[in-house]
């Protein structure tokens, strides 16, 4: 079979040079003849200096259409011509990144549609990038005249349009004979709407299948692709019929064969010689050597000739030659009578070609006389073309001579010389015969410069009569010859074995006529035998002129893309924008919800409580017969109320909480006058009782009926105990006003103790001062107020029926009258203050002595003693306290048979020793010390002993006994320290300012850069590599990626976004190794915690997390922007941009922004995105945090949501390949085996062993210890409840130490959890239940493990940093006591406990405590500042700061605290402190200091270690953490 | 022991599944015996096994006589035996690139360009072509590049799960249950992506002179179904295992 070697005509024209097999294939470049014309010779487009193409168009293309080929070339040739030239030529590919030639309509300057857009075209990658290559085109075709519009030019598309059925290709079904829908969708163009559903493209359906991608342009084109289509076929049948054996691929191949053939014979031998006027010379052979290439000039300039010949309208027959008048229906819609007009047909009317047949048209096509082939171009190409989406309506003319510069095209002159034609030198030589204002206008147009004129403009204008003499002929002639002789494949080349001698005979006799015969129904003998030309044509040619049209062509309606969107737009933005507002409001409700809940809770708690109270109280009723009893709210200030019961009783008015306990009690024994006010507007619920001296009792009641019931009772209740009443009504928010609400009271009673104290100590306060100017008035309520002892007790914060304050309230109040005045007050202060000591121990036994007998006897005693424990909240047995009182008794020389003690007795017991403390003993005041400060710190690191002599205010007694820095009574007082000459400086002072405000930023900011070093550096690094990211990704796009174009169509936004996108993919990865607490605990114990500074991971957490907002805002808006820009975009400008997701089906149409923001996957995860920031941002807030800490923490989980969805944002990989998991894994693998470790220890459950509920709201659980579970003292652990939820896990700091069986935490309830926590473990001891288990998580946090290795340690903890050193001390204790012990360096240490007042931790107090107790306990040397008291005049603190001075001895222990530590008042002087050390223990070189607290409080530490590491003596490290 | 050497196998299973999923060549493929063209220039045909493995990432096609060795025309006179067995790969990953086989097309679309250089056989090159067109519906290299990178994503995440759920059955056993179930349903996204990603409404079907290759799934593709399907019911059973019965 011969027939094989046909099949090796490739459809990609691959192969067919056996040495250059890519000769002639599609994608190859074009080739030039000339030089090119570029004006800089690289590749720019030739603009200089040229006329405007559309105006050259106008000027010179438009004129009197409907002159007839005087040559007598029929219309069938034209669109002959445009069916070779669609299989040898497709250079309408753009160049990528696309590039704009537009052309300016000059007279449509003013209106908004003066531009015709285009694009560069394709050129080879490469080329005209550099002087040695100038810019080259691309032909998508196959250069071979080989019928690839016939059966498309790649193999796949071949088979595409196949039946593989007798070698047949594809007919539509129910229509035999016509080329079947393009329901496969084979890329065809499709450059036109849908006028159905404008601006929707057409349903590519729609389209016949052709070879040609270009094949539905318009119906004659159609017509002639669908009579070769169906010449195949016939070919095929025949060749069916004869080798009934054959298979489908042998018939297809030999019927393809046969069609190339005749196609290549009737195009070369019957239509070129048509075209170019003369015959092409015989062929010769197969030239192995001839690059059968497009060249430029032929494609973009000469076979554009046909232009001209093109008619508006096609005239379509019946056989009998008649037009076919009127038109069918279908052919209606774009046409006029009685031809078919080009302009309204493009892309059209395919069904209408099914349905009717292509006869009329073809005889219309062969019978018709084509246009003069002159310059002159049809309007329904000139000015009616179809265009984009942008521009319906196009100008072909303009179009072509801006493709030639595009191409850089030789001049005309130039080019002649190439073709060896003689260039012209003057205008009027181009063609004679042309009019001679048109030669003006060239003329004109080109400044008179014949070598100005281009190849097309002149090349269409030229005078054709003398066919040697057209460059156009000669440059159409020579890219023929050389693709034949080129083509091995060739018919005629006998060589290549396809056909033999009377097969070539048969082939050369085959005309179009024949062809056409044989695939139409009308008769062969309706058509001359050169159907090109209309010379003996049966039919009179018909002239077809615009005017002759019913209808004209359909005017230009360019769209606007985005028109309509701008609402879309705002809407989208507004959505983006609404996401954190909603969760935000949406947070707010859950917070405000939990809160309203646990006020619910709280209520009927309450509720619950006063429902047993009052009817235990109704019992209480029936015994005091005279009794009321109702329940009201009292206001306690502005916005404060408490709910009361309120119980008159006998002579007394007393307030009961719902819990029962006694509030307030106001007696009438004493007075006999009292004003009763009423509110007399609004809800009348407010009654007002004044009493003298006291606070007034303000109610208010649920409505104003019981409060009529309760004036009534009142006042009956006054009459009874004869109690004098005015009763006034007045407006409420009057009352409101004049009320003095215990809000009130209590800033005045603040003033009242300030101006004690200022008193007492001669202090001139300055906010006092301050404050007497402005409330001038209320001194003298201040000299009128009186203290109750109910208010004595409260501002000493103790129980009010207390010993103490029972007894203190009695000895101050020396008028009996039950209240306590400014003087009685003044008085027992200075007498605490400066009294002598005589006079101080005095007053003590006055106090005790309750039954004024003169004499304390034991049970006195006992009390007294009882009294102080239970004022330092300490507890002792009976025995204990007894024995106390003997050890008294006995000091004073009294034997076991006397039983009481003498006033002088006890003076001496306390003065023995100690009266040096008594006088010295004064109080630590701001007013004082400021004074002084200036003088230490010049002196403070040689601290003499001068100045500590001044400075002693709050200093035992030991600075004056030059011993001891802790002064105990106990045996082991003696021991080696108490040799020891040092002193300790442990005084109180008050930090200072700095006088300017530069002074203070400048050591402000040398402090930070010193404190946080590591921090910094950090930072450095961290953002070093965020902003490294962020200029690599800048510059990318700015400068490196300009061939991608993307930046030429966003501007700044693709810069902008994927600079902020390459950040927070760094960004959101090193959030993660934030948050692997494992991994952060296991680092800080190495060497890199020197470098990292890993307990700040939490707060660096929320700083990458805030930048990344940030970057997240602008990329978001960098790509808000950029949408913008790829909806306004034309497709064929995307498709460059975006291969992934668009192709340039020719249709223009950008996709909507909707699309872009919900339909891809990116724009869709971007919205998605945005919404699960908002939401883990919103409810990471501090507020949320604060008020719904559940929803933060479910919520924050979103996080793997977060990651999840960034991965699939930028999946796509739209704009670059994705890279973000990249970035993620190797944080993610660390985070999830740091989860790991996590989950495997936290799934153990825990027993607990002891749960024990300490005073001030603080648990304390003790719990088993897990295997394994290694851990330093000082670090924390997570817990979960299995009661409250397994998923929810607070941290805590282990209190217990490591040599501890078990682990114990202290909580302190300050939230639902905790005092769920609280309340869960407090019920189950109650009822003896089981106690609930524990999830265990950590430990975590660094343990402060290196204060054995110094011989001094210096421990500071302040607040709740406080915590660990609970920890630690038991460890410190433990660790030096036992054996193990023996061989660590460390000899003492020294505890400074820095709090606001010791109350709020109670329980470390304890803890302290115990670890005195132990053996160990002398090793550490405890010292406690309260700091509050150095700004608030706290009585209790004052008192117990007194007596504590008094009675450590007889005590053995801090009255205040209830341990041997002392208390000073005020802050620390670490300066000063740390010297003392030095000299302390001079042999001692290097001392550990270890802090941990506020900054504050750190950073004075550091301070302080640095100044005295400059004096060259014993050197300090300090350690510390911040809290 | 016997249970944990079952354990092991399970998982190992599950591991072997999904890595072979991953870098497999098979999830689809197709082949047959057909009569066809060789080379350019002879008029030989020659009988060959047209076949086509579809991976995730690529695509081999093989060319195999029938028999192997087969005198082939050279020329019009001379004639060589020669041996016809090929196998050639062609990537797209994950490229698509622009239109046409320049520096900037897709990777398939170079590697095909390479190919014809080189002069593979024609059928190799036929079926290659079909994978570098890229217009309206005809898509496969879009299809296949599209669905085959997102399965691929899909299938590496079920890796690091997979590692999980085994480091978890150390560990937490109902955690570990979940995981595998996660492991699973990441394998049954990576199948449900790869079978439903296409553009077009057609198969890809190349017709041959004897018949066409249509594809169907491959043994990578089942291969990761079992996988899931064991994963899945490993992982529920594990799950509902430590729920019910705690030791
Ligand atoms: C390292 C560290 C050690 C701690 N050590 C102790 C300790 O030894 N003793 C002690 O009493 N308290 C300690 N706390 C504080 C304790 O974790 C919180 O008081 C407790 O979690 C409050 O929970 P809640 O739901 O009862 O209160 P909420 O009202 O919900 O919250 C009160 C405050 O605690 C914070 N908080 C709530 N839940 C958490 C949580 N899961 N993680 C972190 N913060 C939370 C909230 O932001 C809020 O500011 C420590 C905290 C940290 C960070
Ligand atoms: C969108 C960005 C964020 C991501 C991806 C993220 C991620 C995480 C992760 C993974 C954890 C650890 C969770 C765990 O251990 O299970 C965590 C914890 C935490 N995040 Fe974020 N986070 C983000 C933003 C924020 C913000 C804005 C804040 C607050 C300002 C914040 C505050 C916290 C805190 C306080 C914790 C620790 C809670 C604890 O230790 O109990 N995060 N975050
Ligand atoms: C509506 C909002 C958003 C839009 C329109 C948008 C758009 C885009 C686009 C077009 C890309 C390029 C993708 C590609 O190359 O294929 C991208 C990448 C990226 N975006 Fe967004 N985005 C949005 C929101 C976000 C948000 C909220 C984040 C924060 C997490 C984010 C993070 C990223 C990241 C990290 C990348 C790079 C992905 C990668 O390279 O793998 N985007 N975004």
């Amino acid at each position: 079979f011969n027939d094989i070697l046909n099949r090796n005509r490739r459809m990609d024209g691959w192969y067919n040079n056996l040495d250059h097999p890519q000769w002639g294939s599609p994608g190859e470049r074009m080739i030039r003849r000339s030089t090119n014309g570029y004006s800089n010779g690289i590749n720019k487009p030739i603009e200089d200096g040229l006329p405007n193409p559309h105006t050259l168009s106008r000027l010179l293309m438009r004129g009197e259409s409907g002159i007839p080929s005087v040559t007598g070339k029929s219309v069938f040739l034209a669109f002959f011509g445009q069916h070779v030239g669609d299989d040898m030529i497709d250079s309408r590919r753009n160049a990528c990144p696309s590039e704009y030639i537009n052309i300016e309509i000059e007279e449509n300057k003013e209106s908004n549609n003066h531009i015709l857009p285009m694009y560069r075209s394709k050129f080879i990658t490469g080329s005209g990038s550099s002087v040695n290559s100038p810019r080259m085109l691309v032909n998508e075709a196959t250069s071979w005249l080989d019928g690839s519009v016939i059966y498309g030019n790649s193999h796949s598309w071949s088979e595409h349009l196949r039946s593989f059925e007798r070698g047949r290709l594809k007919e539509e079904d129910g229509h035999p004979g016509y080329p079947s829908f393009n329901r496969n969708e084979i890329p065809l163009y499709n450059p036109t709407i849908d006028l159905k559903r404008p601006p929707k493209t057409r349903n590519p359906e729609e389209l016949l299948s052709f070879g040609n991608p270009r094949g539905n342009e318009n119906p004659f084109l159609m017509t002639i692709e669908i009579i070769w289509f169906r010449w195949h076929n016939h070919l095929a049948e025949k060749i069916a019929v004869q080798n009934p054996d054959w298979s489908d691929q042998q018939i297809f191949d030999k019927a393809r064969k046969w069609t190339i053939a005749t196609y290549q014979n009737i195009a070369f031998y019957e239509w070129l010689p048509e075209i170019i006027g003369t015959s092409p010379p015989p062929y010769r052979e197969y030239n192995k050597f001839m690059l059968p290439s497009v060249s430029v000039e032929f494609s973009i300039a000469a076979m554009r000739l046909g232009h001209s010949l093109v008619p508006s309208g096609v005239v379509l027959r019946q056989p009998d030659c008649s037009p076919i008048d009127p038109l069918p229906e279908d052919y209606l819609a774009s046409a006029g009578e009685p031809a078919l007009r080009l302009c309204n047909t493009y892309w059209q009317l395919q069904d209408a070609l099914l349905d009717l047949g292509i006869e009329g048209i073809v005889l219309g096509m062969t019978s018709q006389n084509a246009e003069e082939e002159d310059a002159v171009v049809v309007d329904d190409l000139a000015g009616f073309l179809y265009g984009p989406l942008k521009r319906t309506r196009m100008d072909l003319e303009a179009m072509t001579i801006q493709r030639g510069r595009d191409a850089g095209l030789q001049r005309y002159n130039e080019v002649r010389k190439t073709y060896d034609l003689p260039p012209i030198t003057d205008f009027s030589q181009l063609n004679p015969s042309l009019p001679n204002e048109v030669i003006a206008r060239l003329r004109n147009a080109y400044n008179n410069d014949t070598n100005k004129l281009e190849l097309y403009v002149a090349g269409m204008m030229e005078d054709r009569s003398n066919a040697s003499n057209v460059l156009f002929y000669k440059i159409i002639l020579e890219q023929f010859q050389r693709t034949r002789d080129g083509d091995r494949l060739w018919f005629e080349n006998a060589q290549n074995g396809l056909f033999n001698a009377s097969e070539l005979q048969e082939i050369r006799q085959t005309t179009m006529r024949d062809i056409i015969a044989a695939t139409t129904t009308f008769n062969r003998s309706l058509f001359q035998p050169n159907v090109f030309n209309t010379a003996g044509s049966r039919c009179a040619s018909i002239t077809v002129r615009k005017d002759m049209f019913s209808k004209s062509c359909t005017p230009n309606t360019g769209i606007d893309f985005f028109y309509g969107y701008w609402g879309k737009y705002a809407g989208i933005v507004v959505l983006l924008l609404l996401f954190p507002f909603v969760s935000y409001f949406v947070m707010c409700m859950i917070a405000w919800k939990r809160q309203y809940d646990l006020a619910k809770a709280k209520k009927i708690a309450t509720q619950k409580v006063t429902r047993r109270k009052s009817s235990s109280q109704n019992e209480a009723e029936i015994e005091s017969e005279d009794g009321a009893v109702f329940s009201a709210f009292e206001v306690e200030g502005q916005d404060k109320s408490r709910r009361v019961v309120v119980m008159l009783e006998g002579t007394c008015i007393k307030l009961f909480s719902s819990a029962g306990r006694e509030l307030r009690k106001i007696c009438f024994s004493h007075f006999k006058k009292s004003f009763l006010f009423m509110s007399r507007n609004k809800r009348k619920d407010l009654i007002v009782i004044r009493v003298p001296k006291e606070y007034d009792v303000v109610l208010r009641f649920n409505d104003s009926l019981e409060r009529v019931e309760a004036i009534k009772n009142v006042q009956e209740f006054m009459q009874h105990n004869g109690v004098n009443v005015d009763v006034f009504e007045m407006d409420e928010s009057a009352l409101k006003e004049e009320a003095v609400t215990k809000e009130a009271r209590q800033a005045l009673l603040e003033t009242f103790l300030r101006q004690t104290f200022a008193e007492a100590l001669n202090i001139d306060d300055a906010v006092e001062q301050n404050s007497k100017a402005k409330y001038r008035h209320k001194t003298m309520e201040v000299a009128d107020c009186e203290l109750t002892q109910m208010e004595l007790a409260e501002t000493m914060g103790m129980k009010p029926d207390s010993l103490f304050v029972t007894q203190m309230f009695q000895l101050a109040d020396t008028d009996h009258s039950g209240y306590l005045s400014f003087r009685e007050f003044a008085d027992l202060i200075i007498l605490l203050m400066n009294g002598s000591p005589e006079q101080k121990a005095k007053m003590l036994f006055d106090m005790y002595d309750v039954d004024h007998s003169g004499e304390i006897n034991r049970e006195e005693g006992r009390n007294m003693i009882k009294s102080f424990l239970e004022m330092a909240g300490a507890n002792l047995g009976p025995d204990e306290v007894s024995a106390a009182v003997s050890t008294i008794f006995k000091e004073a020389g009294i034997g076991e048979n006397k039983d009481s003690l003498t006033l002088e007795d006890f003076t001496y017991v306390l003065l023995k020793d100690h009266r040096e403390a008594f006088e010295s003993s004064e109080l630590s005041m701001p007013g004082i010390t400021k004074s002084l400060k200036k003088k230490m710190n010049h002196q403070a690191h040689h601290a003499s002993p001068m100045i500590r002599r001044q400075d002693t205010y709050g200093t035992s007694s030991e600075e004056v006994n030059g011993t001891e820095i802790r002064q105990r009574v106990t045996s082991n007082s003696d021991t080696k320290e108490g040799k020891s000459n040092g002193k300790v400086f442990s005084d109180a002072t008050v930090s200072h300012e700095e006088k300017t405000w530069f002074a203070r930023t400048w050591k402000y900011l040398k402090r930070n850069v010193e404190n946080y070093r590591r921090h910094i550096f950090c930072m450095v690094i961290f953002y070093g590599i965020t902003i490294a990211l962020l200029v690599e990704r800048a510059t990318l796009h700015a400068y490196g990626a300009q061939h991608i174009g993307i930046r030429r169509v966003t501007e700044w936004g693709i810069i902008i976004s994927r600079a902020s996108a390459a950040a927070i993919s760094f960004h959101f990865r090193s959030i993660l190794l934030t948050m692997s607490r494992n991994l952060i605990a296991t680092c800080r114990e190495t060497l890199l915690k020197n470098l990292i500074p890993f307990d700040s991971a939490v707060a660096f957490h929320k700083q990458i997390a805030y930048v990344a907002l940030v970057e997240t805002i602008f990329h978001v808006l960098g790509h808000a922007s950029n949408f913008y820009h790829f909806c306004v975009h034309p497709l064929p400008v995307l498709a460059c941009l975006f291969p992934k997701i668009f192709v340039d089906d020719g249709s223009d149409l950008p996709k909507s922004l909707t699309w872009w923001f919900f339909e891809t996957i990116t724009g869709l995860t971007g919205v998605l995105l945005l919404l699960t920031i908002s939401i883990i941002y919103v409810f990471a807030m501090q507020y949320s945090r604060r008020f719904c800490f559940r929803a933060f923490w479910i919520t924050h989980h979103l996080y793997t949501v977060l990651y999840i969805l960034t991965i699939l944002h930028g999946s796509l990989g739209i704009v670059q390949a994705p890279v973000f998991h990249f970035y993620l894994v190797v944080p993610v693998v660390i985070f999830l085996i740091d989860k790991m470790i996590t989950i495997s220890r936290s799934k153990v459950q825990i027993t607990v062993i002891k749960a024990e509920a300490l005073p001030s709201g603080v648990l304390n659980l003790v719990f088993k210890r897990p295997v394994a579970f290694d851990y330093q003292s000082g670090q924390w652990v997570r817990i979960a409840s299995l009661s409250l939820g397994t998923n929810e896990y607070h941290p805590f700091t282990l209190t217990s130490a490591p040599h501890e069986r078990y682990l114990s935490l202290h909580i302190r309830s300050v939230g639902p959890w905790t005092s769920n926590l609280r309340n869960l473990y407090q019920t189950a001891v109650e009822h003896q239940g089981k106690l609930p288990n524990l999830y265990l998580d950590g430990p975590f946090g660094e343990g402060h493990q290196d204060w054995y290795k110094y011989e001094v340690s210096v421990l500071v903890g302040a607040g709740i940093g406080v915590t660990p050193f609970a920890s630690i001390l038991k460890d410190i204790v433990n660790r030096t006591s036992t054996k193990k012990g023996s061989h660590i360096p460390c000899k003492k240490i020294y505890f400074i406990w820095v709090t606001r007042t010791q109350r709020h931790f109670e329980w470390l107090t304890d803890i302290i405590r115990e670890l005195e107790e132990t053996a160990g306990g002398d090793l550490v040397s405890t010292h406690i500042y309260i700091t509050q008291f150095a700004n608030k005049y706290d009585l209790r603190t004052t008192m117990l700061y007194i007596c504590e001075r008094y009675f450590q001895k007889v005590a053995n222990k801090s009255m205040f605290t209830g341990l041997k530590a002392i208390t000073h008042f005020g802050r620390p002087q670490f300066e000063a402190f740390l010297d003392s050390l030095q000299t302390k223990h001079k042999e001692v070189r290097t001392l550990g200091v270890f802090s941990c607290g506020p900054p504050g409080l750190t950073n004075g530490v550091e301070d302080a270690c640095r100044n005295l590491n400059k004096l060259n003596k014993a050197r300090f490290n300090h350690f510390y953490e911040n809290f | 022991r016997l249970y944990m050497l079952l354990r092991v196998v399970i998982s190992l299973f599950i591991g072997a599944s999904i890595f072979l999923g991953v870098l497999g060549q098979d999830w689809e493929s197709a082949e047959i015996e057909t009569k066809t063209a060789y080379k350019a220039f002879t008029k030989t045909e020659i009988h060959a096994k047209v076949g086509m493995k579809i991976g995730l990432g690529s695509v081999n096609v093989t060319l195999k006589g029938t028999p192997i060795y087969q005198t082939v025309g050279h020329s019009d006179s001379v004639n060589f035996t020669e041996r016809i067995d090929y196998n050639e790969r062609f990537h797209w990953a994950w490229r698509q690139g622009r239109i046409g086989f320049g520096p900037y097309a897709g990777r398939i679309n170079q590697e095909f360009r390479q190919a014809q250089y080189r002069g593979v056989p024609l059928p190799i090159q036929w079926v290659a072509e079909y994978f570098t067109l890229d217009g309206e519906l005809i898509r496969w290299g879009r299809s296949y590049r599209t669905a085959g990178w997102f399965a691929n994503q899909v299938l590496w995440t079920a890796v690091p799960v997979w590692l999980i759920a085994n480091i978890l059955s150390c560990v937490v056993l109902f955690y570990a249950g979940c995981m595998f179930m996660v492991t699973s349903v990441f394998m049954f996204v990576s199948l449900i992506i790869w079978s439903t990603i296409k553009w077009g409404t057609q198969p890809l079907s190349i017709p041959f002179e004897d018949g066409v290759l249509y594809t169907h799934y491959g043994s990578s593709f089942w291969l990761v179904v079992s996988g899931g399907i064991v994963s899945f019911l490993y992982g529920a059973i594990i799950a509902m295992m430590d729920t019910f019965t705690p030791q």
